[in-house]
C-alpha cells in the first residue's frame, strides 16, 4: 500500500510522455501507451485491494493515511499533501480503473487518426491523475485542487477537435459554467475553515458532529454551497449547458466524462461529507427539488431531440438526478449503488451511441440513420440492454432494483410528489431511449452502406452489459463507518415493483403506438398546435439558452458596454482638466524671471511666518 | 550713545532706500558705502568692535572696491536698464512692495511681540574674544576663508574663460539678436 | 543701552529695503547692491545680539556672514563680467530663456 502515490504519479507521467511526444509517435505506440498506463493503475489497484483485504479486521473499516510533504503553513493551518485510503476511496478507485480501461480499449478503436487519439489519452491521462487526488486527498484543499484538476482536463477533453471554432467556443462555455459554479464549492470550503478552524476531512467530520449544531445556520451555509458546487458540475437544472457542451466533444471523451468523472467526484464528495449533510436537513428539500425538476426537464428535452448525441447526454443527465433522489433519502449506499448503476448504463449507452455512430458515417440525425437490426445485431442488444437499463426492466436490469428503492424510500419518507415524479422521469426516459431505437434500428431507409464493425470492439459493451444487469446488485461494499448507514425497510415492495412493471409496460406500449408505426391519427395529434409548440419548446431545450441570454448576457453586454467608456474616469478628466490648467499657470510662474522667484520665496516666507506668530 | 544709534540707523536706512531707487550707478555705490559708514556708527553704539574692523576691511575694503572694479571695467555710469518702456514704475514696484511690507510688517509684529526680559544679560569679556576667535570658533575661521578662496577660484575661472575666449575670436555668437542692444552701455 | 528690539527693527528694515531692491530692480549690479544691503541687515541683527547678550559669538557668526557676502560678491561680480561679455546687457530678465 506504500505505493499509493504511483496511482498519480503514473497517469502524470503518462501524460507528459504522450503530451510530449504523441505528435511524433504512432498510433501503435499511443494506444500501447495509453492502455498500459491503465494496465498498470490496474496491476495497482490489485495490490492495494489485497493489501487491503490483508490487513482488515472485520466489522471495521481499515483508514490508511500515507503523508507525503508539507505544501504550505500559514499560522496555524497547515496544508499537508498526504494520501487518505479507506473503503470508500477504494470503491472509487476500483470503478474509475474499471471505466478507464474499458473506455481507453474502446477509444482505440474509435479514434482513427493518430491526431485525435494522443490528446485523448494524455487528458484522459490528467483527468485520471486528478480523479485520484481528489478521492484520495487528505484534506479539502488538496480536493478542491484535484476538483480544478478534473474540470481543466474535462475542458481539455470537451476541446479534442479543437480546430472547429465552434467546438472551442463549447469547451470554453463548459469551462466558464463551470468555474462560476466552482466559485460555490471554494466558499464551502472556506465557510467549513470558518465554522471549523481544519480542512483536513476526518477532522471536519468529527468536530462537526461535536461543536457545530444541527441544522445552524453555518452547517445549512456550508452544504449549500457545496451543494451548489456539485450541482454545477453535474450539471444539473440551472447549470445543465455545462453539461450541452459534451455533444461537440468526441464519444470516448463523453464517456469519459459524463458517465463517470463528473459524476463520481460529485458524488464522492458529497459521499465522503455525508454526515456533515445529514446534519442539515433543509438541504434535502432543496436536492428534492432540484432533482425534481432536472428529471422532468432533461428527459422532456431528450424525448424530441433528433441528434442522437443530444438525446442520449439528456437521458444519461435525467438519469443523475436519481442520484440527488437518493441523498435526498439519506439512503447513503442506496446512492452509492445506483452511482454504480448509473456510470454502466450510461456508459454503455454511450459507448453503443458511438459505435452506431461510426457504423453509419458519423450520421447524427436518428431520421436518417439506416442500421437495420439484422445487419447489427450485437449492437441492437447493446441499446435493447441499455434500454431495459434506462427504463429499469423489471428482475433483469440492477437500475431495476436500485431506483425501485429510490422511489420506495421516496414514498416511505412521505415525498409522494418527488416518487411521482421519478416514475415519469422512468417513463419518460423509456419513451425517448424507444423513440431511438426504433427510428434507428426499425426504419428502413436508403443511405450510404454501413461501415462494418469488427466483432472484437464489442467485447467492452458486452462486459458493461453483463454489469448492467441484475447480476451485480448490491454488492458487498467495504464501507462501514465511513458513511452513515441507515436502516432501510426493504419489505413490502413488490407492489411498487408491480408499479414499475407497468410503468415499463405502459411505457413500451406508447413508444410502440407513437414511434414504431406511427399512424395517421398519431400525426394528426402531432401537428396540434399545443404539440408543435412543445416539440418547438423542448426540442430548444425549454429555450433555456435565450432565457439566459435574455436575462444574463444581454444585460451583461449592456452593462459592459456602458461601462466601456469608463464613467468613473470621465469624472476623472475634470480633475485630470482642472490640474493641467493649474498646471499651466504654475507654468507660467516659471518665466526665469528673477524677480518673479523672489517674489514667490517672499510669499512662501509669508506664510510661513503667519503660521509662525498665528499659531 | 543711545542717539547716535538712532542717527546713524536712520541714515543707513535712508541711504539704502537711495541705493536701490537710484539710476546712476557711481551714485547708488557711494550711497551703499555710506550705509555701511552708517552701520559703523550703529556699532559703535554697540561697543561691537570687531565688527566695525570686519565691516571696513571686508565691505567696505572688498565688496566696495570689487563693485568699482566693475563699473570702471564695464564703463556702466547710468542704469540703461531701467530707462526702456518699463523703467522704475509703480507696475513695477507696486507688487514687490505690498509683499515686503506685509513681510516687514509680520516680522516687526514678530520682534514687537517677544518678551525680552526673560532674555537676560550677560558678562562681557573683552580679552577673551581673541582667544575665542582662534580656538573655539578656528574651525569657523577656516570655513570662512575655504569659501572665500573657492569663490576666487570660481571667479577666476568664469572670467579667465571670457578672456581666453575673447582673445582667439571676438564674442560674435550674440550680434543676431539685436532685441537686447539698445540696453549695452555707453549710450 | 540700546533695546535689543529697536536694534532688530532697523536690521530688519535694512532688510526689506535690501529686499523690495532685489525685487524691483532688473539690473544684476543693482541685485547685487540689493544682496549686499540684506546681507548687511542680518549682519546688524547678529552683531545687535552678540552685543545685548554680552557674547562675542554674535561677531564671529557676523564674521562668517561678511565672508559669505565677500564669496558672493566675487562670484557675482564673475557672473556679471560673464554676461555682459556674452549679451551686451546687465539686465537679469535676459537670461529668462534660461528656464526650466
Amino acid at each position: 500500500m506504500n505505493l499509493l502515490y504511483l496511482t498519480i504519479v503514473i497517469p502524470i507521467l503518462s501524460f507528459l510522455l504522450l503530451v510530449c511526444l504523441g505528435r511524433n509517435i504512432g498510433k501503435g505506440n499511443i494506444v500501447v501507451t495509453g492502455i498500459s498506463t491503465i494496465g498498470l493503475l490496474c496491476l495497482l489497484m490489485v495490490f492495494i485491494c489485497i493489501d487491503y483485504h490483508v490487513n482488515s479486521v472485520p466489522e471495521t473499516s481499515l483508514i490508511y493515511t500515507r503523508f507525503l510533504w508539507n505544501w504550505f503553513t500559514i499560522n496555524d493551518l497547515t496544508i499537508t499533501v498526504a494520501l487518505y485510503l479507506d473503503g470508500l476511496s477504494l470503491i472509487f478507485l476500483i470503478i474509475i480503473v474499471f471505466f478507464s480501461l474499458v473506455i481507453y480499449i474502446f477509444a482505440a478503436w474509435y479514434f482513427s487518426s493518430s491526431n485525435d487519439i494522443y490528446p485523448f489519452y494524455a487528458y484522459g491521462n490528467l483527468l485520471i491523475a486528478s480523479i485520484f487526488l481528489l478521492i484520495l486527498a487528505d484534506n479539502l484543499f488538496m480536493l478542491f485542487v484535484g476538483w480544478e484538476g478534473v474540470s481543466i482536463s474535462c475542458y481539455l477533453l470537451i476541446g479534442i477537435y479543437y480546430r472547429a471554432m465552434r467546438v472551442s467556443y463549447s469547451a470554453i462555455k463548459w469551462f466558464v459554467m463551470t468555474h462560476i459554479v466552482d466559485v460555490f464549492l471554494l466558499i464551502g470550503i472556506f465557510l467549513i475553515y470558518c465554522g471549523l478552524n481544519t480542512l483536513n476531512i476526518r477532522e471536519v467530520l468529527s468536530l462537526a458532529n461535536n461543536d457545530l449544531a444541527v441544522d445552524s445556520d453555518i452547517i445549512f451555509g456550508i452544504t449549500l454551497m457545496l451543494f451548489i458546487g456539485v450541482m454545477g458540475r453535474l450539471g444539473l437544472f440551472p447549470f445543465h449547458l455545462g453539461c450541452a457542451q459534451f455533444v461537440v466533444a468526441p464519444m470516448p471523451s463523453v464517456a469519459l466524462l459524463q458517465s463517470f468523472t463528473t459524476v463520481l467526484s460529485g458524488g464522492y464528495l458529497i459521499l465522503r461529507l455525508s454526515s456533515l449533510f445529514a446534519m442539515s436537513s433543509d438541504i434535502f428539500v432543496y436536492m428534492g427539488v432540484i432533482a425534481g425538476i432536472n428529471i422532468i426537464f432533461a428527459s422532456c428535452i431528450s424525448l424530441v431531440q433528433n441528434d442522437i448525441k443530444r438525446l442520449v447526454i439528456y437521458i444519461n443527465l435525467s438519469q443523475i438526478s436519481y442520484i440527488f433522489l437518493a441523498f435526498m433519502i439519506q439512503n447513503w449506499i442506496l446512492s452509492l449503488n445506483f452511482i454504480i448503476s448509473y456510470g454502466v448504463t450510461s456508459a454503455l449507452l454511450l459507448l453503443s451511441t458511438a459505435i452506431l455512430i461510426k457504423a453509419c458515417n458519423g450520421e447524427r440525425d436518428i431520421n436518417k440513420i439506416d442500421c437495420s437490426y439484422r445487419n447489427h445485431p450485437l449492437l441492437y442488444g447493446c441499446f435493447l440492454l441499455s434500454a431495459g437499463s434506462v427504463s429499469a426492466l423489471p428482475w433483469i436490469m440492477s437500475s431495476f432494483y436500485t431506483e425501485g428503492d429510490i422511489i420506495w424510500g421516496l414514498i416511505t419518507a412521505n415525498k409522494m410528489g418527488l416518487g411521482i415524479i421519478a416514475l415519469v422521469g422512468i417513463l419518460l426516459s423509456t419513451l425517448s431511449i424507444l423513440r431511438l431505437i426504433f427510428l434507428v434500428f426499425h426504419h428502413k431507409r436508403k443511405t450510404l452502406p454501413n461501415i462494418k464493425v469488427s466483432y472484437w470492439i464489442y467485447i467492452p459493451l458486452i462486459v458493461l452489459a453483463i454489469l448492467a444487469t441484475a447480476i451485480f446488485v448490491y454488492l458487498p461494499l467495504p464501507i462501514q463507518g465511513i458513511i452513515p448507514i441507515i436502516d432501510f425497510n426493504n419489505h413490502n415492495q413488490l407492489a411498487l415493483q408491480l408499479l414499475l412493471v407497468s410503468i415499463t409496460i405502459l411505457g413500451i406500449l406508447i413508444a410502440y403506438i407513437l414511434f414504431y408505426h406511427p399512424n395517421p391519427e398519431i400525426k394528426e395529434i402531432a401537428s396540434t398546435p399545443i404539440s408543435k409548440v412543445l416539440i418547438r419548446l423542448w426540442g430548444n431545450d425549454w429555450y433555456f439558452d435565450k432565457l439566459i441570454l435574455l436575462l444574463l448576457v444581454r444585460p451583461y453586454i449592456y452593462i459592459a458596454q456602458l461601462i466601456q467608456r469608463d464613467p468613473i474616469s470621465k469624472w476623472m478628466y475634470f480633475i485630470n482638466w482642472g490640474i493641467k490648467k493649474i498646471n499651466f499657470q504654475i507654468i507660467s510662474l516659471e518665466s526665469g524671471r528673477l524677480r518673479w522667484y523672489i517674489m514667490s520665496i517672499v510669499t512662501g516666507s509669508i506664510i510661513i511666518l503667519f503660521l509662525l506668530i498665528l499659531i | 550713545m543711545v542717539w547716535v544709534f538712532y542717527i546713524a540707523a536712520i541714515i543707513t536706512v535712508i541711504a539704502s532706500i537711495k541705493v536701490i531707487i537710484s539710476r546712476n550707478t557711481m551714485q547708488a555705490l557711494l550711497y551703499f558705502v555710506i550705509s555701511l559708514l552708517a552701520t559703523l556708527m550703529v556699532f559703535v553704539a554697540m561697543n561691537a568692535y570687531l565688527s566695525i574692523f570686519l565691516v571696513i576691511i571686508l565691505f567696505i575694503g572688498a565688496v566696495s572696491l570689487i563693485f568699482l572694479l566693475l563699473l570702471s571695467l564695464l564703463k556702466l555710469r547710468t542704469d540703461v536698464v531701467e530707462q526702456n518702456k518699463y523703467g522704475i514704475n509703480p507696475k513695477i514696484w507696486l507688487g514687490p512692495l505690498i509683499l515686503a511690507f506685509i513681510l516687514f510688517v509680520m516680522l516687526i509684529y514678530g520682534i514687537t511681540s517677544t518678551d525680552y526680559s526673560t532674555l537676560q544679560n550677560g558678562r562681557i569679556d573683552e580679552v577673551a574674544t581673541a582667544n575665542l576667535l582662534f580656538e573655539e570658533y578656528i574651525l569657523i575661521i577656516e570655513l570662512a576663508v575655504l569659501l572665500l578662496v573657492g569663490a576666487l577660484v570660481i571667479a577666476y575661472h568664469f572670467v579667465y574663460r571670457l578672456y581666453i575666449n575673447q582673445d582667439t575670436k571676438l564674442p560674435t555668437q550674440n550680434k543676431n539678436d539685436s532685441g537686447e542692444k539698445h540696453d549695452s552701455v555707453n549710450a | 543701552m540700546i533695546p535689543l528690539m529697536h536694534s532688530f527693527i532697523f536690521a530688519v528694515s535694512l532688510f526689506m529695503v535690501g529686499l523690495l531692491g532685489a525685487m524691483i530692480r532688473r539690473n544684476f549690479f543693482f541685485l547685487l547692491l540689493s544682496l549686499m544691503i540684506m546681507i548687511n541687515g542680518a549682519v546688524i541683527a547678529l552683531v545687535a545680539a552678540g552685543a545685548y547678550w554680552q557674547q562675542q559669538d554674535g561677531q564671529l557668526i557676523a564674521m562668517l556672514a561678511i565672508s559669505t557676502a565677500l564669496a558672493e560678491t566675487l562670484v557675482g561680480s564673475a557672473l556679471l563680467i560673464k554676461m555682459f561679455y556674452r549679451r551686451k546687457t546687465v539686465n537679469i530678465d535676459s537670461l529668462s530663456d534660461m528656464k526650466g
